[in-house]
């Protein structure tokens, strides 16, 4: 049988985003760099790279999800 | 046999309740990409955005047609891509997933869903170890 292999072990963020909750924001290694609330103004500030992770902050603190 | 990828569960903001996470790489049909993060979730049938990702991926009214939506607290509508886009788990190169995501207005989270990414990827769920795999089909 093949072995098990760990990947994405790191945290997603690392810093603390309740002060951006219902924006978008900007995470590079782990910490946030910029935020907007609009996804594509946040994707044109020119402090964000590329490569930077772009998504919405949940508005919601860690309730029950039901999908 | 193919060889499966353990993930610890993640929150997607810290303090908040552990869930099965995966970040894609996903190539919008405009041609730029980007990592997302979403819950692999076996109860979505399909790939599903928060709406603010379509312009983020090049999806306009030409691209998107309304489509209505069930889940367990009712119906919505919101709109279908028809052109797909491509996920690519980066640890994983050699599958690429094509995606018709549904992009959700009023949407928090973005889920990997049933008919796309499974179809590509087993998924097992082990709850009590607060971890999940895939594996490669």
């Amino acid at each position: 049988m093949a072995s098990t292999r760990e990947i994405q072990r790191e945290p997603i963020v690392t810093d603390d985003l309740s002060i951006y909750r219902g924006s978008w924001v900007a995470v590079r290694d782990g910490q946030v760099v910029a935020d907007a609330i609009d996804p594509v103004e946040l994707r044109d500030k020119p402090e964000v790279r590329e490569d930077d992770v772009i998504f919405l902050v949940p508005t919601e603190s860690g309730k029950t999800l039901m999908l | 046999m193919a060889q499966p990828f353990s993930i610890a569960y993640r929150a997607l903001v810290p303090g908040d309740i552990p869930r099965p996470i995966l970040g894609m790489q996903v190539t919008g049909i405009n041609g730029r990409s980007g990592i997302i993060f979403g819950i692999v979730d076996s109860g979505a049938d399909t790939s599903a955005f928060p709406f603010g990702y379509a312009s983020l991926m090049g999806y306009t009214a030409q691209t998107l047609t309304p489509e209505t939506y069930q889940q367990v607290g009712g119906t919505g509508t919101a709109f279908r891509a028809l052109t797909a886009s491509q996920a690519v788990v980066p640890e994983i190169p050699t599958v690429t997933v094509p995606i018709l995501p549904l992009l959700v207005q009023g949407a928090q989270t973005a889920l990997w869903g049933r008919m796309d990414f499974m179809t590509y990827f087993d998924v097992a769920i082990y709850e009590a170890e607060q971890r999940f795999t895939i594996t490669p089909r």
